[in-house]
């Protein structure tokens, strides 16, 4: 008897038929699967070796998304309770008038703290965090396709922000708000290292941030089950990709911003300063480039979590599931220009004012087109009663009633009379609670069976709800009227007699209500979780709430036993017998070809099988790499500048360890991904996800460059008066032949590598040959402008000119080790021909760095044109 | 088997980066002449090239779909990015019409 033909097999094959292939591949390979017959004896258990977590303190060199992405949460929700702490004392503080609880010192350290904290600790990195948990899983990966890198991001972020958050003991933390504009922030008005704490604060999230981004876009994009292509692919990997992409654009801007506000504090540099040719106004565009697309960074995945639970509770298929995907791309894309909605009652000119107005409008009609879509699937569903569909219900309604004051602040006049008061507060409390932290308690409850295979209380959930529920209304509600009345933000007290006693009190008891039913989570989740461990567990309450995405089927360290093909949103609605399958080995991948980790990689588009990934395992490096990375920019901070290098060189001493295995040539070699079916474990150029992921590096680092070439061009429209020195064109001629010599050398080593016998020997010295004209023309173009007497704290000119070449100054060093690098490893026969993805990522770093070279040298010369 | 050239996410997007375009030089131009009818007029343009250009990329769309060279996913997205696209770029423009020197 012909064995069935499963549902995804037969769905991918006909999708193929549609369709023109990406690679080349075959479909009717699929047939092979389910596979026939029992698997070899030990296969599983070998499988399971490989993918240990180590125990003792060799965890702490564990890499493996499930163990890092738990951590990864547990942190950012304990960042969330210390960051709610601090609005504790502020709401005791606030509840009657003139109350001296905290200096207003203190105070001041409370908000900041209180939104950095909230923005930078917890809502970005929970997201993240989440991802790096649920989405192998759910697109039928054993891992994210760069481990370390994960590992990497988590441990700068606790190290980073441990550091942040404890400065609040010392009375080190920053008072100037959690956007720290300058002049506040700047070294006159916040003397001390309190604003460097935040800088550094900040850079080690900004980090760990873009580090997530680029590996969970590249897992999207090439980490995903075959057959499941861009139509068929689950929503929440959509908004994953968006938000990585989002990252990628806007992360960029709040490095050039921190990087600028520190040389501005650190060397005088007048960058800010209105009065030497800098501008504050330039702060707050670079700040809410980032800040406003940051909102919906948070917004964008947690809505993804929240569609797909709503799909589950309703036991229906997303209504609209295109809408909403489309919702979502135009909700990233319409998110970067509404960011001087923020700076409304900065004097802008009315016409842009208007066009912020107007790009603030159009915002709300996607995201209100995937709220109709949520609401119609649960109306269209049989709606399960548990907790995460109280706090899914809870959270839109929260939301929206954000969501329409948001449309009110984002029409000018209006904005001018609450602006800076308690009704934004209100406002984006309801956006960020409705939007975020209620999906995120649902998915709390929703995943929990995934994770340890228990349930969190039922019972204690629903009054976790109710108390949360009840406390965001009673907490935030009152705060439109205190905010209507005049309240501002940011003030530690008000005056008797003005009404305001009666709103505030009614808040500081909402607050202490959410507190309540925060408290009530976290004695049951630790009552939950301490009961089984990780990795498996031992419950047998998976999948309790009949979901139908992959991340079901997953059951241990390596996420899937075997990785199926797939051709439904549901899979598991679609077949029956698929975790059966699944469980026995009988799809791709069921044990370990090479005897190490390995993932299968899939085409971008329409998810076609290419090569098997060796994954690399456990490290130290990532956690250590951290730890130096965290001591030189602390140790920078207090001055101390000889410690300060020695950790900076162990950084680069571990970054270089951690990456030397990472290319391991096994030339062509191919192996039997399951059914027989025949895929290579070397692959260089776009094939290959790492070529993608140094693509995303560098244009994380071209954004930021153009954000310094849009610092140059601002100050010089704002301030022309002080653009006082004429352009030297000394170094034009030199600067660029060498810049394009640079670029052309890079180029040339990969033809080089593969076309001559000696092509290891000679694309290394390529390699040098591009970094040493790279950096002659560095220097040839900032002596020129030293030698036409240009200093960096005299003007914005020289304030802007050479910041911008203080940040290419930072990527020719790294091109220059990168080049040390690569010549290590050639010299230990570890650059072969005719290809290696060593070669293949850093020569895209160099000629980037010789494109960014000429741009510097360009513009200030160019533009003002024919001198001053 | 022969492969073909793959279908991207560059359809679906196109249109939005043409929309962020436009609205980019419509604020720059009203930020380098501010209070007066350049900013305006530079918007004018500006709209009038990028609903040209969104017009023509429609079009595009659907030739390439019609060849069979676009699945009808990829299609159904690309039009309605399209015309949220055509909807942000008018309503962008509409301060420059209503708000004048």
């Amino acid at each position: 008897m012909t064995p069935r033909v499963p549902p995804g097999v037969a769905g991918a094959i006909d999708d193929a038929a549609t369709a023109p292939s990406e690679t080349g591949f075959d479909a009717r390979l699929y047939e092979r699967f389910p596979t026939q017959g029992r698997r070899p004896r030990g296969e599983l258990e070998e499988l399971k070796k490989v993918w240990e977590t180590p125990t003792g303190w060799r965890a702490f060199s564990a890499v493996n998304n499930n163990f890092i992405g738990f951590l990864f949460i547990v942190t950012a929700f304990g960042f969330f309770v210390a960051a709610g702490v601090l609005s504790l004392v502020m709401r005791v503080q606030l509840s009657a008038p003139l109350a001296g609880i905290v200096p207003q010192e203190t105070y001041n350290q409370l908000f900041t703290m209180h939104g950095s904290v909230m923005m930078f600790l917890f809502a970005v990195p929970a997201v993240e965090a989440i991802a790096v948990l649920l989405l192998p899983q759910m697109i039928g990966a054993r891992d994210l396709p760069f481990p370390r890198l994960s590992a990497y991001s988590y441990w700068a972020y606790l190290i980073g922000g441990v550091v942040f958050f404890c400065s609040i003991f010392f009375s080190l933390a920053p008072s100037g708000g959690w956007f720290m504009y300058p002049p506040l922030s700047s070294a006159v008005y916040a003397q001390g290292i309190n604003a460097d704490f935040w800088l550094l604060g900040i850079g080690f999230i900004e980090i760990s941030a873009i580090a997530g981004a680029i590996e969970l876009t590249v897992g999207v994009l090439r980490t995903r089950a075959p057959g499941m292509t861009l139509a068929k692919m689950p929503l929440y990997a959509w908004a994953v990709l968006i938000f990585g992409v989002m990252i990628i654009l806007a992360f960029p801007a709040m490095i050039m911003v921190t990087f600028l506000l520190e040389l501005e504090r650190a060397f005088n540099w007048p960058l800010f300063d209105a009065t030497r040719g800098g501008d504050p106004l330039l702060y707050q565009h670079l700040f809410w480039f980032f800040g406003h697309p940051d909102v919906y960074i948070i917004f964008i995945p947690a809505s993804a979590m929240l569609s797909t639970m709503i799909v589950t509770v309703a036991q229906k298929p997303l209504v609209g599931h295109e809408i909403v995907v489309l919702a979502l791309i135009a909700t990233g894309f319409i998110s970067f220009g509404v960011w001087a909605h923020h700076m409304f009652t900065v004097g802008l000119p009315g016409l842009s004012a208007g066009y912020f107005s107007a790009a603030s409008m159009a915002v709300a009609i996607p995201a209100g087109a995937q709220v109709f879509a949520w609401i119609a699937t649960l109306a269209a569903g049989r709606i399960q009663r548990n907790v995460p569909s109280l706090f899914l219900v809870g959270g839109i309604l929260i939301f929206v009633m954000g969501g329409l004051t948001g449309v009110m602040v984002g029409m000018v006049a209006f904005d001018g009379q609450v602006h800076d008061t308690y009704f934004v507060v209100a406002h984006f409390h309801y956006v960020l609670i409705g939007s975020m932290v209620f999906p995120l308690f649902a998915a709390f409850y929703y995943w929990t069976p995934m994770v340890n295979g228990q349930q969190l209380s039922e019972r204690v959930g629903r009054w976790v709800f109710w108390l949360n529920f009840v406390g965001v209304h009673v907490c935030f509600l009152p705060m439109h009227l205190s905010g209507l009345m005049g309240m501002p933000r940011r003030v530690d007290t008000y005056l008797p007699g003005r009404s305001m006693e009666v709103p505030n009190l009614i808040s500081t008891v909402g607050a202490f209500i959410m507190a309540a039913g925060v408290l009530l989570f976290l004695i049951d989740a630790i009552r939950c979780y301490s009961r089984q461990g990780m990795g498996g567990g031992g419950g047998n309450a998976r999948n309790v709430h009949h979901g139908g995405t992959l991340e079901w089927l997953s059951t241990g360290n390596y996420g899937i036993r075997s990785i199926p093909v797939v051709s439904s949103l549901e899979p598991l609605w679609a077949d029956a017998r698929l975790r059966e399958n699944v469980e026995a080995g009988r799809y791709f991948l069921p044990g370990t070809t090479t005897g190490a980790r390995e993932t299968l990689i899939t085409s971008s588009s329409r998810a076609e099988p290419q090569y098997v990934q060796i994954m690399p395992g456990p490290a130290w490096s990532p956690l250590l790499a951290a730890l130096f990375t965290a001591g030189f920019f602390l140790l920078l901070t207090v001055k101390a500048l000889t410690l300060s290098a020695i950790c900076g060189v162990l950084t680069i001493v571990c970054v270089m360890r951690w990456v030397w295995h990472n290319d391991r040539h096994i030339p062509q070699k191919q192996v039997d991904a399951g059914g027989g079916i025949l895929l290579p474990t070397y692959v260089t150029g776009p094939t290959s996800h790492g070529w993608w992921a140094a693509v995303l590096l560098v244009i994380v680092l071209g954004m930021i460059f153009l954000m310094a070439m849009f610092s140059y061009l601002y100050l010089f429209g704002a301030h022309p008066d002080w653009w006082r020195i004429a352009a030297p064109r000394g170094a034009l001629a030199p600067g660029l032949l060498l810049l394009g010599a640079s670029g052309g050398l890079a180029y040339a080593a990969r033809p080089l590598l593969a076309r001559f016998k000696r092509g290891s020997g000679l694309s290394a010295a390529t390699m040098a040959l591009s970094m040493v004209c790279l950096a002659a023309a560095l220097a040839v173009d900032s002596l020129d402008w030293w030698n036409a007497g240009l200093r960096g704290d005299a003007s914005g000119q020289g304030a802007a000119i050479y910041a911008m070449l203080a940040w290419h100054s930072s990527i020719v060093l790294a091109v220059m080790l990168s080049a040390v690098y690569y010549l290590a490893r050639w010299m230990r026969g570890l650059a072969p021909g005719p290809a290696n993805k060593t070669l293949e990522a850093l020569r895209i770093l160099f000629m980037f760095a010789a494109c960014e070279g000429a741009a510097a040298l360009l513009l200030p010369r160019v533009l003002p044109w024919g001198g001053v | 088997m022969k492969a073909l050239k793959p279908s991207s996410g560059r359809p679906i997007v196109t249109a939005l980066v043409i929309w962020f375009a436009h609205f980019m030089v419509v604020w720059a131009a009203g930020e380098i002449w501010p209070h007066q009818w350049t900013a305006n007029a530079v918007a004018w343009g500006a709209t009038a090239i990028a609903l040209l250009a969104v017009g023509v990329h429609d079009v595009r769309l659907k030739a390439r779909h019609a060849d069979g060279r676009l699945p009808g996913w990829s299609y159904r997205l690309a039009r309605g990015s399209a015309a949220i696209a055509a909807a942000a770029v008018v309503f962008s423009a509409l301060p420059s019409v209503v708000l004048l020197p």
